[in-house]
């Protein structure tokens, strides 16, 4: 692919998924979870108080949802936010990639495969925050490469702003923020001059760019919850109550534990979340369910990145593999119930090096980038039915009914 | 010395922080408000109520906010009311303008006037202190592994979203001015005097005490409402 086409592709694909996102999106009735994060969002603002959906995540939601309901109203301001970071997150993916792999067919790839997956599609168009964190570590990661090349401070300080408002939606965007401190930090020491004071100033002001900078813009997302009268101390304690909560969550519905609840099943089988909406004489069902033929490939195209970021020595490869690596294990480890949509966190990491695998093993064929093109048609046309089910339109067609039906609750069965 | 700009920039950050962490401290405390009498807790409001409602009321009405509550009584008076009971789960964008507190408030009662306390900002942190009876049933009853109930000497503390909450059997001690709620329910089963000598002697300073007579909890008997009103002459010191 020419590199001039790259930026009119990239902004292609945005736009289909951005038109993927938004069809018929005010019509989509509001869930438990919408309702919850409205509530959540005017109680945090008006009185700082946390919940009552997902009090113990950061607040940065509650922030978002207030100002677009404030700015838009009806069903666009309640879900603008995740819509916009969502359509956002597909350009992001593909100018990181560019960055890695330093082409611009792997990097348009990767941003096609994540503007198709049905199951971000499914929660870019629900309120709750799960689409901000590929968003905000995305950009971090994009501006923390910006830094890298061109040394100006501020765009390592525009990075840390970025990976605090990704930690503010969620904690676990503190993994990909670990990683990238760890790169850089481990370059800078590598590549260290003579001069010894440099790299300990840039080692210095690394750390306070990417740990500070994050601290005190997640300290200030609490500064409603503050004007109810804490302090510093009680802030800690609840940072406390937060983690004790959110490292033992059960969920809040019974029917989750029916649905896929384990991080490892992600890239081994097709995972799905099912959200089920009472709303007028019908209840709507968004299932939301992962493309297999994208999912499926990212443990060997994980290998093949390893193998070749071994062969290749080459440290982009060797980040994003660390980047997918210590983003994913947490999830694995974790003994409470992980559900799908976390998987967001992950996926762009996954998508990246996917892409970078099919390109280079298919171009090596004689037919490569007819076989290449035939894969990326099936991708589309087994997204095709997943996206109706993904946006609640399953039961609308009698050839889906079979597959809504599968996620009829036990108890209804 | 190009590299000198990098400590400039670290220090930067550095004050940012530190300046951020200051700043919420100092605006979140300057967000309590303190008795109207007494910002320092030198003079207490002293206010007989008769049910929980009126309790409320009251500590709207002297506009106390983020508050450390110190309860004394049988009962926690904590139950929650499920936010789905106060709104409909159809109601579309619309929810947007549902006024959660003031559903709450009008459902207010002694099964959950703490709750509310908590919920309407008047408390940030809520004390319950039990007759040592009551405390030691509590006591044997909870602290479980993963029951969210910390067990620490003589307390019990556990969290609601973040905020502490304490019971004990012991006046706590409290490096700021508190509210003080004295139920009727806790002296069924305490005499006024050891109380008030109790309260001295814990050094607990308070710029808003109330005395409520629980006419809606129907577990109060008559003997505590008259200890209770006892413990009021005592407290204005007319015994």
């Amino acid at each position: 692919m020419n590199s001039k086409r790259f930026f009119p592709i990239v902004l292609l694909i945005t736009a289909a998924g951005a038109a993927l996102r938004g069809w018929g999106l005010d019509t989509q009735p509001l869930s438990g979870d919408d309702i919850g994060s409205i509530l959540s969002a005017g109680g945090y603002m008006e009185s700082g108080h946390l919940g009552p959906t997902m009090w113990n995540h950061p607040n940065l939601r509650n922030i978002l949802v207030y100002l677009s309901m404030s700015i838009f109203g009806g069903v666009w301001g309640v879900k603008a936010a995740s819509f916009v970071l969502s359509t956002l997150t597909i350009s992001l993916v593909a100018l990181v990639a560019r960055r890695i792999f330093s082409n611009v067919a792997v990097a348009a790839m990767a941003a096609f495969f994540l503007a198709i997956d049905p199951l971000h599609i499914d929660f870019s168009r629900q309120a709750v925050h799960e689409i901000y964190m590929p968003f905000f570590s995305l950009a971090g990661i994009y501006w923390a490469f910006k830094y890298r090349d061109e040394g100006k401070p501020f765009l390592l300080i525009l990075s840390g702003l970025f990976f605090g408002l990704g930690t503010a939606s969620k904690w676990d965007v503190a993994f990909p923020l670990a990683v990238t401190v760890l790169f850089l930090a481990l370059e800078l020491f590598k590549n260290r001059s003579s001069e010894s004071g440099e790299w300990l100033a840039r080692g210095i002001f690394l750390c306070c760019a990417l740990i500070m900078v994050p601290a005190a813009v997640y300290l200030l997302t609490f500064t409603p919850w503050f004007l109810r009268g804490y302090g510093m101390a009680e802030w800690f304690y609840l940072q406390k109550a937060m983690f004790i909560e959110t490292t033992t969550h059960g969920g809040y519905n019974p029917y989750n534990f029916e649905i896929d609840y384990r991080a490892y099943l992600w890239f081994i089988k097709p995972v799905s979340f099912v959200d089920i909406i009472f709303s007028g004489s019908m209840p709507k069902v968004l299932i939301g369910i992962s493309n297999p033929f994208v999912w499926l490939l990212t443990i060997p195209s994980m290998a093949y990145l390893l193998h070749k970021s071994i062969g290749e020595k080459c440290p982009e490869y060797t980040f994003l593999f660390a980047l997918f690596l210590f983003t994913y294990l947490p999830f694995v480890a974790t003994g409470r119930p992980i559900w799908a949509h976390t998987a967001f966190s992950v996926i762009p990491f996954a998508f990246m090096a996917t892409a970078y695998a099919l390109h280079n093993i298919f171009l090596r064929l004689k037919h490569g980038k007819a076989v290449l093109s035939v894969y990326l048609l099936i991708t589309v046309i087994v997204g095709a039915p997943l996206y109706l089910l993904a946006t609640g339109r399953g039961g609308d067609f009698d050839l889906l009914k079979p597959a809504v039906e599968l996620y009829r609750p036990l108890n209804e069965r | 010395m190009k590299y000198c700009y990098s400590y400039i920039w670290s220090a930067a950050i550095i004050l940012f922080l530190a300046g951020t962490m200051a700043l919420l401290d100092r605006q979140g405390k300057a967000s309590r408000v303190f008795g109207r009498r007494g910002p320092a807790g030198e003079v207490a409001v002293v206010k007989i109520v008769r049910n929980s409602s009126e309790l409320y009321a009251f500590w709207k009405q002297e506009r106390y906010k983020g508050r450390v509550l110190v309860h004394a009584g049988r009962y926690l008076h904590y139950v929650e009311i499920e936010p789905r009971d106060v709104y409909r789960a159809d109601a579309g964008p619309d929810v947007r303008r549902a006024n959660l507190l003031a559903e709450y408030e009008k459902r207010i009662n002694n099964r959950n006037f703490l709750w509310v306390a908590m919920r309407g900002n008047v408390a940030r942190r809520i004390y319950n202190v039990l007759p040592a009876d009551d405390f030691r049933k509590k006591l044997a009853g909870e602290g479980g592994a993963g029951s969210g109930v910390a067990v620490s000497g003589d307390e019990l503390t556990a969290d609601d979203r973040g905020s502490k909450r304490i019971l004990s059997s012991r006046m706590p001690h409290i490096g700021e001015p508190v509210l003080l709620n004295l139920d009727a329910s806790f002296f069924e089963t305490t005499e006024p005097a050891a109380f008030i000598q109790d309260l001295r002697a814990s050094g607990l300073r308070a710029d808003g005490i109330t005395l409520c007579l629980a006419e809606d909890n129907p577990e109060v008997t008559r003997t505590g409402r008259e200890r209770l009103a006892k413990a009021a002459r005592m407290l204005a010191g007319e015994n």
